[in-house]
């Protein structure tokens, strides 16, 4: 029982965007989710939704994505062959 | 900002046509969960920013490959990439952090984890304090793989469950139950931490206290009298 309140629980917190929900905390309880579960869920939220992530990290990381898509969109290079090389190096 | 109504689905089969425009959306949309997941494994800001990178350069590499087996979200698959990619890492590093607690947030967690109304600091002020979220990430990557799994995809993945049943080839009750056991463990591991980082001080006066890799310090208590 506890478990299928706890999983509406992270549900419903999902939703909400303050890191302690004071309302929902109050309605869970009322459910009999206990209070352990209910702070443990909210620890984790908030460790998992933290550290900031640095601009610089993802724009860094946008850039090196546009240069693998130039790259890719560009079309390779035809081989030369056999005949070419040995003019090239024939020097005709 | 173009495409941010549209599902991975969408996107996926957009980039597939030659859009890279829809690739830039799920960066968009997946690089913060990308880079807290990677931060989460190594606790350091320049791998976790490497191996955010990396993932996106490989995933960038394979989408066009990649088929959409359990669900409709590619996070999974990005979980996957970033997990694989942090093993490696920590085959050639072994991370280790200090979490720096004073004695006053220390006992505020125990609190705030028995009876939230209690709590000093404030509830909102001790769930937003750097350490005390350090603390429960380093208690995370402790958990079992499969409970952490499950955690991640919940909290930071916010994913449905019928989503994380599907990633995790189990069943919709299996991962509700996991779910439950690793908010249980959870909870006793960051109770643990404390407990032992604490009794340590107060016997020996040491002034941090190494935890299964980790350092945890508490000050402003008097150690040994």
């Amino acid at each position: 029982m506890s478990e299928e309140i706890l999983s509406e629980f992270t549900e419903e917190l999902a939703k909400r965007k303050e890191p302690v929900p004071l309302d929902l905390i109050e309605k869970y309880k009322k459910l009999g989710l206990p209070e352990s579960e209910i702070a443990a869920s909210l620890l984790a939220r908030s460790a998992l939704s933290h550290p900031e992530v640095p601009q610089s990290a993802m724009e860094n990381s946008a850039r090196k994505i546009e240069e693998l898509s130039k790259r890719s969109s560009r079309p390779e290079a035809k081989k030369p062959g056999l005949r070419d090389r040995i003019k090239r190096k024939l020097g005709k | 900002m173009p495409f941010e109504a549209e599902s991975d689905r969408e996107l996926v089969s957009k980039f597939v046509e030659g859009d890279n425009a829809a690739f830039e959306a799920l960066h968009r949309r997946y690089y913060a969960k990308v880079y807290r997941l990677a931060y989460l494994k190594t606790n350091n800001a320049d791998d976790a920013e490497d191996i955010a990178s990396e993932t996106w350069c490989r995933a960038f590499q394979s989408l066009k490959q990649y088929r959409f087996e359990s669900g409709d979200s590619v996070y999974p698959w990005l979980y996957r990439i970033t997990v694989n990619l942090c093993i490696d890492l920590s085959r050639d590093k072994s991370s280790h952090q200090v979490v720096s607690l004073d004695a006053q947030t220390a006992d505020g967690v125990r609190t705030f984890l028995e009876s939230i109304e209690d709590t000093k600091p404030s509830p909102y002020e001790l769930v937003e304090k750097q350490e005390v979220q350090q603390l429960v990430r380093s208690a995370i990557a402790n958990l079992p793989v499969d409970q952490q799994e499950v955690i991640v995809h919940r909290f930071s993945g916010e994913m449905a469950y019928q989503e994380i049943a599907q990633a995790m080839h189990r069943s919709d009750g299996a991962v509700r139950s996991l779910l439950h056991r690793g908010l249980v463990s959870l909870r006793a591991e960051v109770l643990n931490r404390l407990s032992e980082a604490e009794r340590l001080q107060m016997l020996g006066g040491k002034e941090e206290t190494h935890v299964r890799g980790d350092s945890i310090r508490i000050h402003g208590r008097t150690g040994k009298t």
